[in-house]
């Protein structure tokens, strides 16, 4: 009877034991049996992302969105769907998910560079004067008090997009006086022609705003068709022909001295075009530094 | 006895932990959760019915393609064809929806969707014509086809007949198609003969009639000038200048007739444009009453 009693004490500590360490071995295993999955999953995506095949690494984290219960890649998967978009160029639904990156994010080097993001996705759809506004509200805001490079540096970019090379300018001296950029977008505002001048000049002397903007022959057609026109209506007034002169004045001359100003404006700026769009051809091509 | 009760009870136990903790088990619980082995056909129909739901059709159709080679499913078999409808692939959707046309679950809502995909189209005398045929018009959705018919009239150009537009609407829609139906017998349009006429009797007067004041009065000052200063040379013997004068009167005269033509041209396209782009908003928002299908998107 004693030794029955032994047996059923025994037994059960062993058991309890036993069932103890199953539940163990086997929970933890399953455990990391799951988070291997998800892990396999988002270096899957990211291989997909390396790979530069965007369609297929936007599907693979928004799966791993999806099947991520417990969040773990909420963050890192919603940010890297956002880049895949951007280097997709859409940049509407990159917007999307930085921005729920950026509701999301751990801490405030996450808030900040998903905001960046959203900025350089501005910049790059052209959106310039939300991307601005949204540098503004991160140059007041405390938290990012250390980031004030980075911000004045996508500032710059900002300006220079919107064609405003001397805000541009600015932007990067505050950042770095010696700046590339700054040099560039100074050189550019520099090189650009004065519209307000070309007019100007043009209302004055006809055809020297052409002049100015380098259109030779179009500033000597304007030069004669305004003396022609000019001497016509002086010469009806002078031989008492007022009507004439008011006809030939209305009709024509001031047709001519009209299109001779209206043309220096157009001249300048389709020059201001071209000067900008060469700067930024060299941005994308020469520039080595982070474009948005 | 005793201990073969113990015994018992602690197999029991251990059995127990073995399953509730074994791989085997867990794999079940997270799947459920969507949360383990994630290529599984059950998952992947989840993911692409997710991705269905978020609008992104493209790879949701992506997901339902692979989950279709191990399975047949109707609904996704419909879903697919639904995405390429809302992505504008109408044909493609088209050749979707007719593969459910027989022996399927979803064979009146793919036949209806089907000739929602035609009248999408644009092709209105070819949509009325498949209706007319009879052949896959199904009876359920029969009322809903026939305001569509009634209505690619107006979008044709035409007008329907009167009494059967009305009475293929309920009250609350009869009046919006009594509004329709009015500005299309009565559009407002101008003639452009009479824009012609009137321009050749006074320059600018064409314009005017045809809603362009501004045109119009610009034309008359220039034409009129123009005859004047020609008529003044004439006059004062000028013989040359008269002449240059009156071929750029008779060519302003001769321009603004042509012009004012082209004005009332334009006049009657805005309005037709006004009409069309009125009638497509109002049958967006009333998603061509059709109706909603809640195994889309729940």
């Amino acid at each position: 009877m004693q030794k029955n009693n032994s047996v059923k004490i025994k037994l059960p500590n062993n058991l309890i034991l036993w069932s103890l360490f199953l539940v163990l071995i086997f929970g933890l295993k399953s455990n990391i049996y799951s988070q291997d999955h998800l892990s396999r999953q988002y270096e899957f995506a990211n291989k997909l992302f390396e790979q530069e095949l965007f369609f297929d690494a936007v599907t693979e984290y928004k799966r791993l969105l999806y099947f991520d219960n417990d969040n773990r890649y909420e963050y890192e998967a919603n940010f890297r769907t956002g880049s895949s978009y951007k280097l997709g160029g859409k940049y509407d639904n990159a917007i999307i998910y930085f921005r729920k990156s950026e509701l999301i994010a751990r801490n405030t080097e996450e808030i900040f560079n998903s905001k960046i993001e959203i900025i350089r996705c501005n910049i790059l759809r052209k959106t310039t004067d939300t991307a601005l506004q949204l540098l503004k509200e991160i140059d007041n805001d405390t938290r990012f008090y250390d980031k004030k490079d980075m911000i004045f540096y996508w500032q710059g970019w900002a300006y220079m997009l919107a064609d405003d090379w001397k805000n541009a300018a600015l932007s990067f001296y505050r950042m770095d006086p010696g700046h590339e950029l700054r040099n560039l977008a100074w050189k550019v505002e520099n090189d650009k022609y004065s519209v307000t001048f070309a007019k100007v000049i043009s209302y004055i002397l006809p055809g020297f705003g052409q002049f100015y903007t380098g259109h030779y022959l179009s500033g000597f057609m304007s030069i004669g068709w305004n003396a022609l026109w000019g001497y016509l209506t002086i010469n009806a007034f002078i031989e008492n022909r007022a009507f004439d002169g008011i006809v030939i004045g209305n009709l024509l001359w001031l047709r001519f001295y009209k299109g001779n100003y209206e043309n220096a404006v157009k001249f300048a700026v389709d020059e201001n075009i071209i000067i900008s769009n060469k700067a930024l051809r060299f941005l994308e091509n020469n520039y080595d530094g982070e474009k948005p | 006895m005793l201990l073969n009760k113990h015994f018992k009870v602690y197999y029991f136990f251990i059995a127990t932990c073995v399953i509730l903790f074994s791989p085997i088990f867990r794999v079940n619980v997270y799947s459920q959760n969507s949360n383990e082995d994630i290529f599984t056909l059950k998952n992947r129909l989840a993911f692409g019915d997710n991705l269905f739901c978020e609008q992104d059709y493209l790879r949701a159709i992506s997901e339902y393609r692979l989950f279709l080679m191990e399975e047949n499913n109707d609904t996704v078999r419909f879903k697919i064809a639904y995405a390429l409808n809302e992505m504008g692939k109408l044909d493609e959707a088209i050749d979707n929806y007719k593969g459910l046309f027989y022996n399927t679950s979803l064979t009146e809502e793919s036949r209806l969707e089907f000739f929602k995909a035609n009248f999408k189209k644009n092709n209105y005398s070819g949509f009325r014509g498949l209706v007319d045929q009879n052949v896959y018009r199904g009876d359920n959705y029969s009322t809903v086809l026939n305001k569509l018919y009634q209505i690619s009239y107006f979008l044709e150009g035409g007008l329907p007949d009167s009494s059967k537009l009305f009475s293929a609407f309920a009250e609350d829609d009869r009046d919006m198609m009594k509004m329709f139906y009015l500005k299309k017998k009565y559009p407002g349009y101008v003639s452009l003969e009479k824009a012609g006429i009137l321009s050749a009797i006074i320059p600018g007067l064409g314009k005017i009639y045809s809603d362009e004041t501004g045109d119009g009065i610009t034309a008359f000052l220039y034409t009129s000038v123009l005859g004047f200063l020609a008529y003044n040379n004439f006059i004062n013997d000028h013989p040359i200048r008269a002449w240059i004068f009156t071929g750029l009167a008779g060519y302003f005269y001769a321009a603004n007739i042509y012009g004012s033509i082209a004005a009332a041209q334009n006049y009657n396209t805005a309005i037709n444009f006004r009409f069309d782009t009125e009638l497509k908003l109002y049958l967006n928002n009333k998603k061509y009453y059709f109706p909603d299908y809640e195994f889309l998107c729940r």
